[in-house]
């Protein structure tokens, strides 16, 4: 019987089961990473963006447009239905966000 | 830098593919995620949960989470859940369930599991439609809304669950809305921690049916939606029932306790073994 | 428990109903959760079960009805518990679908089915035996049954014990059937000592979490679900599932677990057969009967023997999967199979069904909720074999 080894972290997303994360575009680089191939598009994280720091491009997928109004309050990776957002990993806790 | 992944990848199962097989913009997945985060924040261990859920959109939820699951028959995920928590009280026992799966075919064990105050949490997610069978009215489904089976406006009166609950005796009500995540997931919180019956209701959004039957086919149509009629409890005591026309009251309705049923059925058993040992 | 004597060799006996028998049965199977709900002729089981689980550490609930009593007990299963529970007609319609639940997950659970006059309301104080059919094909899809039954107070006992060994070790459901008289007749009971009652529990996983298919498909064909809470987090689910317990709609995968389902029945079905020959070695007329109907053609082989009429009879103890074997052996000599029923004829069409060499099977049925007679059946045979019935 084979034995089903739970892969890292990284094995996990590189083999498609999460697909492979926005590589950290610089300009982008910074509070969050956006797992596209598991985004389908809804919207709701950047109408949920208090400070409008989100934005789709043209095909529709959220980025970080304005990444200076981006206040850490997590509304939009909790409200993600896909947990296609995640917090990188110098988001600054609780400087006015929650955890 | 390892990849960043969230605090919640970690309940995933890694086996099953994802994303999930619901809708854009369902409000399921979202509702999975601040179950998650409940979980991550309280530390409970991955094994000590039983995960149990009827049929429907919602109740795939189980089938996704690294705990020990159950996906049960539709309408039946209380009796079941009351099963596991009788014989392992040690666990905690949440149960997922749709308006149609919990309120109409599972009606009648709702009212009785909410009665026996038995320590499950019951996380009640309410899109108001029969969501995996293509949109059919809900016993939640508002007068005159538009469903497959109601297709010139709903006439059956629809259920408030707080009420229901309440009524059937549960010690912990709440009820909140996929658009205040934050406070869904504190309710949740304190639903886990709850020694009794828990029940959060949570008004969902379904864009694909409910949401294209009844003007709102956009999933922020519908966040927008909630976001407007979603009243906290302290300021709808203040209102008339004018202007609670068509509002949702969101808040905790009951935090109390009251004798939780596996203690009693364990004590009594404890004591019936003393007697007979002296 | 009325009087507490032993017999000689120390057996501690009762005289109880049918129904206690099946609580004392259970409970020296380590039957250790019980999820019912009331209904003539088999409270008297959920009654006993409410007074002794408590002082073994059992759970006991009666539930809001019975489709939540056969759920909350499939839960307890998948909890780890050794879980019945106990119904009659009309509770055991209701309990079909999460049945069918049971057999996909592969969840242990004893069904004990008192049976009484139907259809609907029907006749609740009076016997019957016309849920034969409904024991084996009751839920929706293809599945396979596994279904006992018992026509004394000793074999309701005995049956009961069957029951948890063959559901813990083929990991399934498993019914017993009962009748109204079965169920509320008093006679003795031999009680089986402590020492002497090995309780059989189901395997324990023998790999890591990491390692372990949930169903997997052993050339046995027993898959094991692990019991709630040990660190196997698998799914479980009434969608056909793949050895993960993932769901599919794969083709291959979908006959995979429909036949190992079925063949995990069948690979096993010596071990479940369970029978009573009656004076069949030279029988010309075969009596084929279970449950209170079985008492009856004792009676009439007795007489019709009293007459120099060859006539013998195969009791069946196990009814599903039918054990075709037994019978085929029984009929060797048989010129005619009498099958005896409390209904309007069910068991004949397995009978029919199995007996693959010519020969007449003919039906002798009572359906006034009344139990039948010896007479009767004499009376039937005599008219086969004299054409008329003279004396």
């Amino acid at each position: 019987m084979s034995k089903i080894t739970k892969p890292s972290a990284e094995r996990i997303i590189k083999s498609g089961v999460i697909s492979h994360p926005v590589e950290a575009v610089p300009h982008l680089a910074g509070k969050l990473i956006f797992f596209y191939e598991w985004c389908k598009k809804c919207g709701l994280c950047v109408a949920i963006c208090p400070t409008g720091a989100l934005e789709e491009n043209e095909d529709k997928q959220p980025y970080m447009a304005h990444p200076d109004k981006c206040t850490y309050c997590s509304l939009c990776w909790r409200i993600c239905p896909d947990f296609a957002i995640v917090k990188n990993q110098n988001w600054r806790e609780g400087e006015n966000g929650t955890k | 830098m390892g990849t960043q992944l969230s605090e919640i990848h970690e309940y995933l199962r890694w086996r099953k593919r994802f994303p999930t097989v619901w809708c854009a913009g369902c409000g399921d997945g979202t509702i999975m995620g601040a179950i998650l985060r409940a979980i991550h924040d309280l530390q409970m261990p991955q094994d000590s949960i039983a995960f149990i859920s009827g049929i429907g959109c919602s109740s795939r939820m189980p089938i996704y989470l690294d705990f020990n699951t159950l996906h049960t028959t539709h309408g039946r995920a209380l009796p079941f859940a009351t099963g596991v928590k009788l014989v392992r009280p040690d666990m905690n026992v949440i149960v997922v369930s749709g308006d149609g799966d919990a309120l109409a075919i599972g009606g009648n064990h709702f009212i009785h599991t909410c009665r026996r105050n038995i320590d499950i949490t019951m996380v009640l997610i309410n899109n108001s439609i029969y969501g995996m069978t293509g949109g059919q009215v809900a016993p939640t489904t508002p007068i005159g809304a538009i469903a497959h089976t109601m297709p010139y406006g709903n006439i059956d009166p629809p259920f408030d669950a707080v009420e229901l609950s309440l009524a059937a005796g549960a010690t912990f009500v709440a009820r909140s809305t996929t658009y205040n995540i934050i406070q869904t997931t504190n309710y949740i919180k304190k639903a886990l921690q709850h020694k009794g019956f828990s029940f959060v209701e949570i008004i969902s959004q379904c864009p694909v049916l409910y949401g294209r039957l009844n003007g709102m086919p956009d999933p922020v149509d519908m966040l927008l939606w909630q976001k407007e009629v979603a009243v906290p409890l302290s300021k709808a005591k203040k209102m008339s029932p004018e202007e609670l026309e068509g509002k949702i009251t969101t808040g905790i309705f009951r935090d109390e306790i009251r004798p939780e049923y596996t203690e009693q059925v364990y004590a009594l058993s404890e004591k019936l073994q003393e007697k007979s040992e002296d | 428990m009325a009087l507490n004597r032993t017999t000689s060799d120390g057996h501690p006996v009762r005289f109880v109903q049918g129904n206690e028998a099946v609580v004392l049965g259970a409970l020296h199977s380590g039957c250790r959760f019980f999820g019912g709900y009331p209904i003539t002729p088999s409270t008297e089981i959920a009654e006993g079960m409410a007074r002794e689980l408590p002082k073994v550490g059992g759970v006991f609930i009666q539930m809001e009805d019975e489709i939540a009593s056969i759920a909350s007990i499939i839960g307890a299963s998948a909890a780890g518990a050794k879980s019945m529970t106990a119904t009659s007609g009309p509770g055991f319609s209701l309990m079909q679908e999460n049945l069918g639940f049971a057999y996909i997950t592969q969840l242990p659970i004893v069904i004990v089915n008192v049976q009484r006059g139907g259809p609907s309301t029907g006749l609740p104080t009076k016997l019957a035996q016309s849920d034969t059919m409904q024991a084996r094909w009751g839920t929706h899809g293809d599945y396979t049954a596994v279904v006992l039954a018992a026509s004394s107070v000793q074999e309701s006992y005995e049956a009961t014990i069957r029951a948890f060994e063959l559901a813990e070790k083929l990991s399934t459901p498993v019914i017993v059937l009962l009748d109204e008289l079965i169920g509320h007749m008093r006679e003795k009971l031999i009680l089986r000592m402590k020492k002497d009652i090995k309780e059989i529990r189901r395997p324990f996983p023998k790999v890591p979490p990491e390692w372990y298919f949930p169903y997997d498909i052993p050339n046995d064909y027993t898959a094991h679900p692990a019991p709630f809470g040990e660190g196997f987090r698998y799914s479980i689910t009434g969608l056909v599932h793949d050895r993960t317990g993932f769901p599919t709609s794969v083709p291959s995968e979908v006959i995979e677990r429909l036949d190992a389902l079925r063949e995990k029945i069948i690979t096993h079905r010596k071990e479940i057969w369970n029978w009573k020959e009656y004076e069949v070695t030279d029988a010309k007329y075969l009596i084929v009967a279970y449950g209170s109907a079985a008492r009856a053609a004792r009676g009439a082989v007795a007489i019709l023997r009293k007459k120099r009429i060859k006539a013998g009879f195969l009791e069946l103890k196990s009814i599903w999967p039918f054990p075709d074997g037994p019978l085929m052996s029984a009929a060797k000599q048989a010129k005619y199979v009498f099958v005896a029923e409390n209904n309007m004829g069910q068991l004949i069409h397995a009978v029919r069904e199995n007996i693959r060499h010519t020969i007449n099977v003919i039906p002798i049925n009572r359906y006034d909720g009344h139990p039948l007679e010896p007479e009767q059946i004499v009376y039937f045979i005599k008219e086969e074999v004299y054409g008329h019935s003279t004396v």
